[in-house]
C-alpha cells in the first residue's frame, strides 16, 4: 500500500528525510519510531501530498505522490499531531464537513457519521460543539474525521499524545480495531511501549535517516543477537532455600547457561545465545535444591531494541 | 527531644496530641524578593522582546524599507518643487531655493511619519498579549510576579522602543530643513509632539484590541479601527451634526482641539495661514492631551482587562484547542466524566454557544461547498448583544437620517459614501487577511489541505467569506441611499454608480487580503501587509502622482498631464466617488438631468451620463483585478497543497 524509494526532503540545509525506503502492505500497522525531529511528520505529510519531497518515489495504493496527489487525497486519512478543531461547529457538523470536503453524497452522510461516531465511541457528542470536548475526545474525533471517507491507508502522527492513561488506552485499542478492519496505518509515536503492543512492523528513524524496518519480533530478534546472549531469566528464592550465591556457584558450570549472577535472593540467568524453552533451566534448578518463588523471563523490549539501533549497535 | 528550631513538638512542650497552644510555623521566605516594580524597568519583557526584534530579518527590512519610501516621498517633493535648469547658482541663490524647499520637505516628511508610525504602532501592540495567548505563553507570565499594568506597559515599551528608532531615522532630514531651510524650530517640535503622541495612543489601541481579539487580523482591523475612531471620530461626528442640521452647529474650531491630523495640518501646511485663530502651541498641546489622555485611558482600562483575563484564567490560546491545558482536561478525559477545565463549565458552554451562535444539542446540515459553507455559517458578529446595539444605532441614525432632512443633503451622502467605502474595502480585506492564515494559527491548515478540495474551492469558498463580513456597513450604505432615492433626491444612476465602485471595491480588497493570507505566516503580518498595500495603493499612488506631475511640469515646462492625472484617478475608488457625489451635486443643484457637464479630474467636460463609463471601466478593471489576485491565491495553494 505504501512503497517509498529514497524519498528526500531538505528545509534549506537540513535534511529532514534522507532517503527512505519502506514498503507497507494492505492491512498492517505501521509503528513509526523516532526521537523528535526525527522526520516522522516529513515522511508522513510528503505521504499524505501535503509537500513534494526533493528526491526520490513514493507510491500510495499504487498511485505516485507527485503525479496523482488529489486521487491520494481521497484514499488516505492524515491526523497531524496536533488536531486544530473549527470552534465554531459541532461534532456532527465537523464531520458533515470533511464529508462535503470529500464529496459523500448528503443522503449518505448521517449514515456514515453514525457509524464512525459509534466506532469512536462519540455518539453522545453528537451534538456537542467541538470545543467543548476534551483533549481525548478531540483526538478521536481525529480518527473519526479520518475514518469518514473510508480510506484505505491511515497516517496518524502522534495519535495519543497528550492523552491521559485511559485515553492512550482507548485510542490503542481503537487503532487496533481499525488495522483488523483491513486498513493500512502508519502510526508515529515515540511511546514505545504503545507501539509493540498493536504494529505488526516498525520502522525506527533517527536523524532523517531510516535505521530500521520491519517486524517487531525481528527487531527483538537482532536485540538479542546484537546482546549475544539468549533469554535473560530472573528466579526469585523463597528464603528456606539454597542461598542465591550457592546456587548461583553450581549452576556457573551448566553448558546451556552463559551467566549466572546472584541478585539479593534471587538469582539472574542469561541463557547461551540459540537456546530456546526454559524447561532445562526449572529442571537444573530443582537439582540444585532451589525452592522458586518465581520465575520471571526478562523479555527484550523493544526499548532495547531502539536504543541499541540508534546507538548503531544494530546494523 | 530535639530542640529543633520550628521543630513543632518541642515547641509545644509536649508530645503530639497534647493540649496545648499551637504553634505557628515561622513565615517562609522567596530566595529572591521582590525588588519593586519600579527597580525592574526595563523590565524582563522588554528586554525579552526586543532581543527577538533585534534578531528577526525583518525589522531591519521594515527599517530599510520605510528609509526608502521615505527618501522616495523626499526625492519627489525636491523634484517637484525646485525650480529646476537655468537660474542663478550663487551661494545665496542656492540657500533661497532651499528655503523654498524646506517646507515642503518638512511637512512630506512629518505626514509620512504621521501616518506610518500611527499606522505601526497600532499594529506593533495588537498581538501583544493575543500573541502570548496565541503561542501559550501567557499562563506563565502571568504566574511570575509582574503586575498587569507592568505587562500591559512593557508590551508598549517594546512597541515604542522599535518604533523610536523609525521615528528617528527622518531625523537627519528635519535637521537639515531647520538648518539649512530656516524651517521654524517650533513647527517641527510642535508637530513632532503630535506625531509622538498620536504613537503613543496607537500602542494603547493595539495593546486594547489586542486582550480580546481571537486572531491577528481582527487585533489589527480592531487597533486600526480604534485609532482612526479616536484620530477622526469627532470630526466625522461634528461634521455629520453639521450635515445634517443644515447649518454650522460647531464652528471650525471645535473640532480642531480633538483631531490630531487638523492640528499637523494647521501646523504644517498651513503654517503662516490664519486657519485657526488658537496659538500654534496651544494646538498642539491639545493634540497631545487628547491623544495622550485616550492612551492612558486605554492603558488603565486594558491593565484591567488584564487582570480580570488572569482571574477568569482564560488564557488558553483562542481557537486551538486544550492543547495548553491539557492537565487540568487530562485528568478528567474519560467519556462521561465532567470536566474540571474551566471552559468545561455551564459558564463555559453557554458563552461558547453564545459566541458561535450554534445551538447546541442540534446540527445544522453542511452544503456541498463546505469551506463556503463554513465561513457563511460563521457569526456575522460575535455577541448577538453587540449586534443589537449596532442594529438599534443604524436605526437611530437612519430615522435622523430622514426626520432631519439627511437624505436630501449631498455633503452627507459624500461622507456616508466615502466613509463607508473605506469601512466595507478595509474590513473585506483585513477578514480576507486572515482566512488561510487563521485556518494555519488553528492548527487546521494541514487537515483542509489533507482534502481533496481543489485551490479554487478553497480560495473561492474563504474569498466569499471574507466579503460576507462587511455586511453591516454595506447595509447602511445601501439603507441611507435606498431611502434617499425613495424619498430623497438620490439618483437611480447614482445608485447604480456607487454599486459599481463600492462592490468591486471590496470585492477586489478581499481578493488582496486572501492572496496575501495564503502567503503570510501569521494574519497579523497579513493584515498589517494588507492594510499598508491598500494605503500604498489609494494613498500613496496619487500622492506620488501629485509629485510627479509637479516633477513633469518642471521638467518639460508643461502643466498639461491632467490626462495621465484623470486616467490614474479612474483608478481611485475614493476620487471617483467623489466625482460620483460631486456630478451628482451639480445636477441636483441646477436642475439638469444627466446631461449635466462634469469635470472629469481636469481632464475635460464629460456628462454624468458619459461619466459612468469611467466607473464602468474601473468596476471591470476592479473585478478583473479581484479575479487575477483569486487565481494567484489559488496557484500557490496549488503550489502549497499540491493540488488541483
Amino acid at each position: 500500500m505504501i512503497e517509498t524509494k529514497g524519498l528526500t526532503k531538505k528545509y534549506g540545509q537540513l535534511v529532514a528525510l534522507n532517503d527512505l525506503t519502506l514498503d507497507i502492505g494492505p492491512g498492517e500497522v505501521f509503528g513509526f519510531i523516532g526521537p523528535n525531529g526525527a522526520g516522522k511528520t516529513t515522511a508522513m505529510k510528503l505521504l499524505a501530498c501535503l509537500m513534494k519531497p526533493d528526491a526520490g518515489q513514493a507510491k500510495v495504493c499504487g498511485l505516485d505522490i507527485r503525479k496523482d496527489a488529489d486521487s491520494i487525497r481521497r484514499m488516505i486519512g492524515y491526523m497531524p499531531d496536533f488536531l486544530g478543531v473549527y470552534d465554531d461547529l459541532t461534532v456532527d457538523e465537523y464531520l458533515q464537513f470533511f464529508a462535503a470536503a470529500f464529496d459523500i453524497p448528503r443522503r449518505e452522510r448521517g449514515k456514515i457519521i453514525s457509524q464512525v461516531l459509534e466506532l469512536t465511541d462519540l455518539t453522545e457528542k453528537q451534538h456537542t460543539l467541538v470545543d467543548g470536548l476534551s483533549r481525548g475526545m478531540q483526538q478521536r474525533l481525529g480518527v473519526a474525521r479520518v475514518l469518514v471517507h473510508d480510506p484505505k491507508v491511515l497516517f496518524l502522527d502522534e495519535p495519543a499524545s497528550g492523552l491521559d492513561p485511559r485515553a492512550r488506552i482507548e485510542m490503542r485499542s481503537l487503532l487496533s480495531e481499525l488495522g483488523r478492519m483491513g486498513k493500512s496505518l502508519m502510526v508515529s509515536s515515540h511511546i514505545l511501549t504503545e507501539l509493540a503492543e498493536m504494529c505488526t512492523s516498525i520502522g525506527i528513524i533517527e536523524r532523517g535517516r531510516l535505521l530500521y524496518a520491519g517486524s517487531i519480533d525481528d527487531a527483538l530478534q537482532k536485540t538479542r543477537a546484537a546482546r549475544g546472549e539468549g533469554d535473560r531469566i530472573r528466579v526469585t528464592l523463597e528464603a528456606q532455600s539454597v542461598t542465591a550465591s550457592d546456587l548461583a556457584a553450581a549452576l556457573a558450570g551448566e553448558p546451556r547457561f552463559a551467566r549466572v549472577v546472584p541478585d539479593g535472593q534471587a538469582v539472574v540467568i542469561d541463557l547461551r545465545q540459540g537456546e530456546l524453552g526454559h524447561h532445562f533451566v526449572i529442571e537444573a534448578l530443582l537439582a540444585n535444591g532451589a525452592r522458586i518463588a518465581s520465575f520471571e523471563p526478562q523479555e527484550v523490549k523493544l526499548e532495547d531494541a531502539f536504543l541499541k539501533l540508534t546507538t548503531g549497535a544494530i546494523q | 527531644m530535639s530542640e529543633v528550631p520550628g521543630d513543632i513538638t518541642s515547641a509545644t512542650g509536649g508530645s503530639i496530641g497534647a493540649p496545648g497552644p499551637v504553634a505557628v510555623a515561622a513565615p517562609m521566605k522567596p530566595t529572591w524578593p521582590g525588588r519593586g516594580p519600579w527597580r525592574r524597568l526595563p523590565g524582563p519583557l522588554v528586554m525579552r522582546d526586543i532581543a527577538k526584534a533585534s534578531r528577526r530579518a525583518g525589522t531591519y527590512w521594515m527599517r530599510f524599507g520605510i528609509v526608502l519610501v521615505l527618501l522616495g516621498v523626499l526625492a519627489l517633493t525636491v523634484m517637484s518643487i525646485h525650480p529646476f535648469g537655468g537660474g542663478e547658482t550663487s551661494s545665496i541663490a542656492s540657500l533661497q531655493q532651499m528655503q523654498r524647499i524646506a517646507p515642503g520637505i518638512a511637512m512630506a516628511t512629518i505626514w509620512f511619519e504621521y501616518v506610518v508610525l500611527g499606522v505601526l504602532s497600532a499594529g506593533m501592540t495588537a498581538m501583544a498579549i493575543g500573541g502570548e495567548r496565541r503561542a501559550g505563553t501567557l499562563w506563565a507570565l502571568l504566574s511570575t510576579p509582574l503586575r498587569s499594568w507592568e505587562i500591559a506597559l512593557g508590551k508598549m515599551a517594546v512597541g515604542g522602543a522599535q518604533l523610536l528608532v523609525l521615528g528617528l531615522l527622518p531625523l537627519p532630514i528635519l535637521l537639515a530643513v531647520r538648518v539649512f531651510g530656516g524651517v521654524s524650530a517650533v513647527t517641527l517640535a510642535l508637530s513632532l509632539v503630535v506625531v509622538v503622541s498620536t504613537m503613543v495612543c496607537g500602542l494603547a489601541c493595539g495593546l486594547w484590541a489586542s486582550i480580546g481579539a481571537k486572531t491577528g487580523s481582527r487585533a489589527i482591523a480592531s487597533a486600526l479601527a480604534l485609532l482612526a475612531l479616536q484620530q477622526f471620530g469627532v470630526a466625522i461626528s461634528l461634521g455629520l451634526i453639521n450635515a445634517l442640521s443644515l447649518s454650522m452647529v460647531f464652528d471650525f474650531d471645535a473640532f480642531m482641539w480633538t483631531t490630531p491630523a487638523a492640528t499637523l495640518m494647521a501646523l504644517t501646511v498651513a503654517e503662516n495661514a490664519p486657519v485657526v485663530t488658537a496659538q500654534p502651541a496651544a494646538l498642539a498641546a491639545a493634540a497631545a492631551a487628547w491623544n495622550l489622555g485616550w492612551a492612558l485611558v486605554l492603558f488603565v482600562a486594558s491593565t484591567w482587562r488584564l487582570r480580570r483575563v488572569a482571574e477568569s484564567g482564560d488564557v488558553a490560546p483562542p481557537r486551538a484547542g486544550k492543547r495548553k491545558r491539557t492537565k487540568s482536561v487530562a485528568a478528567s478525559d474519560a467519556p462521561d466524566a465532567e470536566s474540571s477545565d474551566p471552559s468545561q463549565t455551564e459558564a463555559g458552554a453557554r458563552k461558547r454557544r453564545r459566541r458561535s451562535g450554534a445551538m447546541e444539542g442540534s446540527s445544522r446540515t453542511v452544503s456541498d461547498h463546505p469551506v463556503l459553507w463554513r465561513e457563511c455559517a460563521a457569526p456575522l458578529m460575535s455577541s448577538k448583544v453587540g449586534m443589537g446595539v449596532a442594529l438599534v444605532l443604524i436605526g437611530v441614525g437612519l430615522i435622523l437620517d430622514v426626520v432631519e432632512g439627511g437624505l436630501s443633503e449631498i455633503v452627507l451622502h459624500g461622507f456616508v459614501a466615502a466613509i463607508g467605502l473605506l469601512l466595507v474595502s478595509v474590513g473585506a480585506a483585513v477578514s480576507g487577511s486572515g482566512v488561510f492564515c487563521g485556518e494555519r494559527e488553528a492548527r487546521t491548515w494541514d487537515i483542509l489541505l489533507s482534502t481533496p478540495l481543489s485551490a479554487w474551492q478553497l480560495v473561492l469558498g474563504k474569498f466569499l467569506g471574507a466579503l460576507r463580513r462587511s455586511w453591516l456597513v454595506t447595509l447602511v450604505l445601501a439603507a441611507h441611499f435606498g431611502l434617499s432615492w425613495i424619498f430623497g433626491n438620490t439618483l437611480s444612476l447614482t445608485g447604480v454608480y456607487l454599486v459599481l465602485v463600492i462592490l468591486p471595491t471590496a470585492a477586489m480588497c478581499a481578493a488582496l487580503g486572501t492572496l496575501v493570507s495564503v502567503v503570510s505566516k501569521t494574519s497579523q503580518k497579513a493584515a498589517g501587509l494588507t492594510v499598508l498595500l491598500l494605503a500604498a495603493l489609494w494613498i500613496g499612488v496619487p500622492f506620488l502622482l501629485a509629485l510627479g506631475e509637479g516633477v513633469l511640469n518642471h521638467l518639460v515646462g508643461s502643466s498639461s498631464n491632467n490626462v495621465v492625472t484623470a486616467a490614474v484617478m479612474t483608478f481611485n475608488p475614493f476620487a471617483l466617488l467623489i466625482l460620483i457625489i460631486q456630478g451628482y451635486r451639480d445636477r441636483y443643484q441646477t436642475g439638469y438631468e444627466a446631461g449635466r457637464l462634469v469635470d472629469y479630474f481636469g481632464a475635460g467636460q464629460v456628462s454624468y451620463l458619459v461619466m459612468g463609463a469611467g466607473v464602468v471601466v474601473y468596476a471591470g478593471v476592479a473585478i478583473l483585478t479581484c479575479w487575477g489576485l483569486l487565481g494567484l491565491a489559488a496557484g500557490r495553494l496549488r503550489v502549497l497543497g499540491i493540488r488541483r
